[in-house]
């Protein structure tokens, strides 16, 4: 009975050999020119099912309000702060960079430094609102760029003209992307990042803090490095002129209007009631350049994204993630999930007793181990798929057990692999050696 | 005694509750194009923010939209054109199916079907009136102002061989709703013309009658609110008590006061008043205030 056990933990620990060593592979990247299902489901996880498709019905937030800049001049900009701060709302973010990038102060790569009338009004505009957040950036300066650590030592921030007047938040936001026009992909967020031995504090913390102080507490209280974002949902509107495609539903997320929202024109024309801003949390950035504007730029893919995995279109701007995580934060709705050593102690245990009940079966059954198996593997992987979701739906608690799911999938074919090959190998090279052992001459007694 | 004060106080939340939830049936999140609210009388532009009550009615133009969110928390898109009424969208607040059932909805429905029409993207873009070469043609206005006055001179830089021209005035969807040819380098565009009447806010696009590619930039040009128009109305009926409406000096003063509030098309246009009334009298200001407003 011990070599039993003995033996499971044996093909366990094959199993875990083999996933580290698949996982080495990908990471060497040899095998990406044959592997376009992998490539496609990288970026997958099975909780965005529950996001997009399963989950009840998010309420909406009409707390935070979305205002669209378009492609608004400076002056265009202040104009608008100018009309909002009018109807009193309790903050107002600026989803926008007013500097120079790369320090390129030229009329050719900056020709809005040269626009003095224009930062003249967006300047005063802040400083009469009195309550506006600017967007900063972290970086890392070439020297920690280098040292390939996830430290940043740097900070950037608007011209100087609009510090003044004005709080800041860093506006970046975990992805995967190497430079800002690179594919998005946004399911979390730094709460505040160390840089230089000072905390620096994310744009939507800043602006939740604005609104109400105590609901920060309970984020930094988790003290969490980094927070999966609880998406509500997304404004989008689309502009369909086709009289054939007007039916259609064409929405890239199933939640399109979660948070209210005023178009460019609408902000000057004044054309909303003074009760959808006072008090609330007014966020002005890019929402394309009108409503139904089907434009990328700065646009995330996030979990609410109708199709899960491989190529789609990206939905949401980076103003609507901000919204959400404000929203997330106000409502202290966030979502838990397992530690790292939870992970492969839970794969550990399923992956251990599958090879127990997989030589088991071997052992009493050798015609049905096959289809018996593969019965065993299909509705584990498919109950724990649903688990994931349900458990998602019920708790908010998002629990990752792909490492467990890979680790079912390889326990039937590993056990073979072990009892037939590596055991038998073992077994030979037990018998060799004792065969290659010199004959003991046994001579008769006299 | 403790029953009693249970029962009155759980009425009291009941009805607190009915109040909060009779307050109104949906608010507009959101919404674009050109969208109406009847609430009693007559029809009326829609408002983000409104509030619709049992009764009431909207209208949903051409390629328009409404986000609505029902008095539950529950949002409901408005995508199709013409008359809804409260109650039809009320039937379509969705009502929360469970998971299991999304889940087993999710199961068995194919996300993956083939489309009929495989052929409706095309690999090509398509050019509108939008300028191809912008800024070939200098207009001398703000790219974005409000107005004060009823007119709006537009003038521009002229070149040999461009002309004549042809003003385009478009609405926000950049829809043309006024277009006028002339072999002139300025245009008085009159706000008060009927076809501006729903315009809050309009473009200006000049470009060369024989080769449209050689066009301006376009130019915002915004009606003021009623709330600030009286204030400037004061403003001006102030000078011109003072100075005299008619005079050049007058006409100086009122571009001054313009350019003070921020209103350098109606500047713009006092200058040029003062310039007919007094020619070369004041070409110096008028050329300093262009400059400074980086208008030249």
């Amino acid at each position: 009975m011990k070599k039993f056990w003995l033996n499971c933990l044996l093909a366990t620990a094959t199993v875990f050999a083999l996933m580290w060593a698949l996982s080495k592979l990908t990471k060497l990247e040899m095998f990406d020119a044959f592997d376009p299902i992998g490539q496609a489901l990288s970026d997958f996880e099975l909780t965005d099912y529950a996001f997009s498709r399963l989950r009840e019905d998010p309420k909406v937030d009409d707390r935070i309000v979305l205002v669209n800049i378009g492609y608004l001049s400076r002056a265009g900009i202040a104009e608008q702060i100018r009309i909002i701060s009018k109807y009193k709302p309790k903050v107002i973010g600026i989803d926008s960079f007013f500097y120079c990038e790369g320090g390129l102060r030229d009329s050719i790569n900056c020709p809005a430094a040269f626009d003095e009338l224009g930062n003249m009004m967006l300047s005063n505009a802040i400083q009469e609102a009195g309550n506006v957040v600017l967007v900063s950036k972290v970086h890392q300066t070439r020297k920690a760029y280098e040292s390939g650590a996830n430290v940043y030592d740097s900070m950037a921030y608007s011209d100087g003209i609009f510090q003044e007047y004005a709080d800041f938040g860093f506006a970046n936001l975990a992805t995967e992307a190497t430079y800002q026009e690179d594919v998005k992909i946004c399911r979390s967020f730094f709460p505040s990042v160390d840089v230089n031995g000072k905390r620096e504090l994310a744009f939507s913390v800043k602006l939740a803090m604005h609104f109400d102080s105590t609901s920060v507490d309970k984020l930094f209280k988790r003290d969490k490095e980094e927070e999966l974002v609880n998406f509500r949902g997304n404004v989008e509107m689309q502009d369909v002129k086709s009289k054939i495609e007007r039916g259609k539903d064409l929405a890239t997320t199933q939640y399109p209007v979660m948070f209210p929202a005023l178009d460019v024109h609408q902000v000057f024309a004044e054309d909303f009631e003074p009760d959808l801003i006072r008090d609330k949390i007014v966020v002005m950035g890019f929402l394309g350049s009108r409503f139904g504007d089907p434009a990328w730029n700065d646009k995330f893919f996030t979990p609410l994204n109708r199709k899960v995995a491989g190529r789609a279109n990206p939905d949401m701007f980076g103003v609507v993630v901000h919204a959400n995580i404000v929203s997330m934060i106000l409502n202290g709705d966030y979502i838990d999930e397992l530690e790292e050593w939870h992970k492969y102690l839970i794969a550990f245990i399923f992956c251990y007793f599958n090879i127990a009940l997989f030589f088991y079966i071997n052992a009493k059954y050798p015609v049905w181990f096959d289809s018996v198996s593969l019965v065993l593997q299909v509705v584990q992987i498919v109950l724990l798929m649903g688990l994931t979701i349900w458990v998602f739906y019920k708790s908010a608690f998002k629990l990752d057990l792909t490492i467990t799911l890979a680790a079912i999938a390889l326990s039937g074919p590993t056990m073979e692999f072990y009892d037939n090959v590596l055991y038998s190998l073992v077994r030979i090279w037990k018998n060799r050696r004792l065969t290659n052992q010199p004959e003991e001459v046994l001579t008769p007694d006299k | 005694m403790k029953l009693l004060r249970l029962v009155v106080l759980t009425t009291m939340i009941a009805s607190g509750g009915v109040a909060v939830a009779q307050d109104y049936a949906f608010k507009v999140l959101a919404h674009r194009g050109s969208n109406e609210i009847k609430s009693g009388g007559a029809w009326e532009p829609l408002k983000t923010g409104a509030t619709l009550q049992e009764g009431d009615e909207v209208k949903l133009g051409a390629n328009s939209y409404i986000g609505l969110v029902h008095s539950t928390g529950k949002p409901v898109e408005v995508k199709t054109e013409g008359v809804h009424t409260v109650k039809e969208l009320q039937s379509k607040v969705p009502t929360g199916s469970s998971v299991l059932h999304k889940y087993t909805d999710f199961i068995l429905s194919s996300h993956d079907e083939g489309a009929a029409n495989r052929l409706t993207a095309t690999g090509a873009v398509t050019r509108t009136s939008s300028p191809a070469a912008p800024g070939t043609i200098k207009v001398f206005l703000p790219e974005n102002t409000s107005v004060f006055s009823n007119n709006v001179l537009i003038r521009w830089e002229v070149k040999e061989n461009e002309g004549p021209y042809e003003v385009n005035v478009l609405n926000f969807f950049e829809e043309v709703v006024k277009k006028v040819e002339t072999a002139e380098g300025s245009y008085l565009l009159d706000l008060t013309d009927p076809k501006f009447a729903n315009e809050q806010q309009i473009m200006v696009v000049v470009n060369s009658k024989a080769n449209n590619k050689v066009a301006s930039g376009k130019y915002y040009i915004k009606k003021m609110q009623p709330a600030e128009y009286d204030k400037i109305a004061s403003l001006v009926r102030g000078i011109s008590s003072e100075a005299g409406e008619e005079g050049a000096i007058g006409k100086v003063l009122m571009a001054a006061c313009f350019e003070q509030n921020g209103l350098l098309a109606d500047a713009i246009l006092a200058y040029e008043q003062a310039k007919k009334l007094e020619p070369g009298a004041f070409d110096e200001t008028y050329e300093e205030f262009m400059l400074r407003n980086k208008i030249k």
